[in-house]
């Protein structure tokens, strides 16, 4: 009963919101403009869902912190306020009953730009765009959570929309700080979310069990809610490790393998610097794994979604040179140590794409171990080296340079005709 | 069933003091609460509805503890705040049904139930599915009010629910009140006598804090027995002024206009004995020095 009444209580709450027309138009302009976007894109959705995710999930994060700010005001005001505070309803319940309500609201006007835009690319991408945008909505939608649980905790704890404009300041501080902020101190990177969403956890804990319990007059016996802090208290701490564990200054710091990397240097002629790169699906991306292979090395940026589209290029690559030997390497540069992951996972590439964990920044000037030894001050960049490794194309216009591509494998491949598998 | 305080005092900020030794007991009927704005009905209310914590002394809400069970208070009583405000955007029926889940009314007939019969007597069955936000004041009170009676409150603590109303609507919730009356104790907190006169079988009036009177509408009108009269003035005359004669209200009549008041002894010659009324009983306790009526203390 009670999860039938709570769901009941969710739809109403939710339906409710829905009705405004404030929230009905951004739904509709979000959704209209997601799916020009993606109609925009072509046949490739991966790359478009890629950013598409990291656009909308900071929209539309930083709309459900301001939402959530108003509405703490809104649901505590003298009228509305007393009218809930005098029902039968524990305080830490309603809390969560608000946060629910607000969240399935925003999470379903997400997953409306989402959907809209799947569907408009379906004519050009097929079905399989339902998915990776399927992926990219429940990115954004993370980060949305995480962000809009802090903007709630806050407001609903001062009772003031302060709160939120708080989180809200913070986080557009960290958006507009690129190279000032640490990495591990941006909320919508895949790599930090956990600490985020431990933190958010904390602050709707102690909104919820203890602030708003204590505020009215139901807090019997603290000594639960405070062990259940503490234990938060600890998730956070553990959280805030990992996040600081993989921030790029970290991972080169603790791993010798990045150290020796970056002090390789792109030569034409000699040796393309080698590497150990994660492939986002748990091995590694090793150039070693393809000796005696030509290999098309392309660094790009995840969040270029033109770049990104020439992955197709490669697998088309792939697919027609790869049983002569020739094989693409994609490397993912990216601070969101999530976005290779995700393009891996949804794109169904048959090349390997490994993401560089030390990318501190892609632009204007790329930054990280690989673009250090591949001297990519911008990106992208493609390499096309001979059968030893050796670097014989060097190209930082890789997308104009497509057609170009064929031509000069077809003539490695003339010149090095000798592979055995 | 009843509300009982004993010695209530509320201080805001540790310097106002918006209640100060508050006495009275209600068991049935209706109680009203009458005083000037500022006196103290809101915050006694408040703290009935559980909504805000006494500076000291005891109120009992049902033969429960304020202080100590308000989960349990809250299930047994229905609030009405003064402005109440419900979320627009939700129809009728689904605002009654929200505010039932939320009283864990969990058995669908059952809340189903209830919301026809309460909007059945609230003459709200027409607005079923208007939204909130479309209802004039005094339909979105009537509305306010089924949430406050939904879960059949033993104790029903209403604030001011005829404020801003037009005269139709203020008899039509008055009649619903004086029907409750019969299923619960109704505590009726206005500024409004005419109101209290109507409903009211106790009554409690209150002055910066303090109880000026609490006992039965019949026992303070006893007390004025023989001290209210009428002068009758010419339209264009000015009013007298008379030593001890206390007025409380001044009625336009054909050629004449009427001046209410009370006085121990007859004010002029031509003053005429009148059948004292709550209006004159509340005038004469706001103007009186003395500490406390109170017959309950």
């Amino acid at each position: 009963m009670p999860l039938r009444r709570n769901l009941r209580l969710l739809r109403l709450a939710v339906v409710s919101e829905l009705r405004g027309p404030g929230l009905r138009l951004l739904g509709l302009f979000g959704a209209a403009g997601a799916a020009a976007y993606a109609w925009s894109q072509g046949s490739s959705p991966a790359g478009a869902a890629l950013v598409l995710g990291a656009w909308l999930g900071t929209v539309y994060g930083m709309g459900a912190c301001l939402w959530f700010a108003y509405a703490a005001l809104r649901d505590q005001n003298e009228k509305q306020g007393a009218v809930i505070r005098s029902k039968p309803v524990d305080g830490a319940y309603w809390v969560i009953l608000l946060w629910g309500s607000g969240l399935t609201t925003w999470g379903l006007l997400l997953l409306a730009a989402f959907l809209a835009a799947a569907v408009a690319q379906v004519p050009q991408a097929g079905v399989r765009s339902l998915v990776v945008y399927g992926a990219g909505f429940l990115r954004a939608a993370w980060v949305l959570a995480a962000m809009a649980t802090l903007s709630f905790g806050f407001s609903r704890m001062m009772r003031s929309p302060l709160g939120g404009i708080i989180v809200l300041f913070a986080w557009f501080c960290a958006l507009a700080g690129l190279n000032y902020i640490p990495v591990y101190l941006r909320p919508d990177y895949s790599q930090n979310l956990g600490l985020f969403s431990a933190v958010g956890l904390f602050v709707l804990f102690l909104t919820g069990a203890l602030v708003e319990r204590l505020r009215r007059g139901e807090l019997r016996r603290p000594l639960v809610p405070t062990l259940g802090l503490v234990a938060f208290g600890c998730v956070v701490a553990q959280a805030a490790l990992a996040a600081y564990a993989r921030s790029p200054e970290q991972v080169v710091e603790r791993t010798l393998v990045y150290q020796n990397i970056a002090q390789q240097d792109l030569q034409e002629g000699n040796r393309a610097p080698g590497f150990w790169l994660p492939d986002g699906r748990g091995g590694q991306v090793r150039t070693r794994d393809y000796a005696g292979r030509i290999l098309v090395i392309y660094l790009f940026s995840a969040r270029d979604a033109r770049t990104v589209q020439f992955l197709d290029s490669l697998n088309g690559i792939a697919e027609d040179y790869g049983s002569r030997g020739v094989q693409p390497i994609g490397v993912c540069l990216s601070q969101d140590q999530g976005d290779g992951p995700a393009l891996v996972r949804t794109s169904g590439y048959q090349f390997p794409i490994g993401t560089d964990p030390t990318t501190s920044a892609v632009a204007p000037q790329a930054s990280s171990s690989l673009a250090a030894a591949y001297r990519a001050e911008t990106l992208p960049i493609l390499v096309v080296t001979d059968r030893q490794r050796r670097v014989m194309h060097v190209s930082k216009v890789p997308v104009e340079d497509s057609i170009r591509l064929r031509s000069w494998i077809e003539a490695r491949i003339a010149a090095e005709p000798e592979w055995h598998p | 069933m009843g509300v009982e305080v004993l010695q209530l005092t509320k201080v805001y900020d540790g310097r106002v003091k918006a209640l100060d030794a508050v006495q009275l007991r209600a068991e049935s009927g209706v109680l009203g609460l009458l005083g000037p704005n500022g006196s103290g009905k809101t915050t006694l209310m408040s703290i009935m509805a559980t909504l805000l914590e006494p500076t000291s002394g005891t109120i009992m809400v049902d033969g429960l503890d304020a202080r100590k069970q308000k989960p349990e208070i809250r299930r047994r009583i229905g609030y009405l705040p003064q402005d109440v405000g419900l979320y627009p955007n939700l129809t009728v029926f689904e605002t009654l049904d929200y505010m039932g889940l939320l009283y864990h009314l969990d058995d669908d007939r059952d809340r189903l139930q209830r919301i026809e019969e309460v909007m059945e007597r609230l003459n709200l069955t027409h607005l079923r599915d208007r939204q909130v936000q479309t209802l004039s004041g005094g339909m979105r009170q009537r509305v306010a009010l089924g949430q406050a009676v939904l879960p059949r409150p033993s104790v029903l603590i209403v604030d001011e629910p005829t404020a801003g109303l037009d005269p139709e609507e203020r008899i039509r919730v008055r009649s619903f009140f004086a029907e409750l009356a019969r299923e619960c104790l109704i505590v009726l907190s206005t500024h409004i006598v005419a109101d209290i006169e109507a409903v009211a079988s106790s009554l409690a009036v209150l002055r910066f804090g303090q109880m000026r009177y609490f006992g039965t509408p019949e026992d303070l009108l006893a007390a004025l027995s023989g001290r209210v009269w009428t002068l009758q003035v010419p339209p264009d005359g000015r009013v007298p002024t008379i030593a001890g004669f206390l007025e409380t209200g001044l009625y336009r009549m054909p050629g004449s206009i009427q001046v209410r008041g009370v006085s121990e002894k007859r004010p002029s010659e031509d003053a005429e004995p009148a059948v004292p009324n709550l209006e004159d009983a509340y005038v004469w306790l706001m103007a009186r020095p003395e500490e406390s009526h109170a017959t309950a203390a």
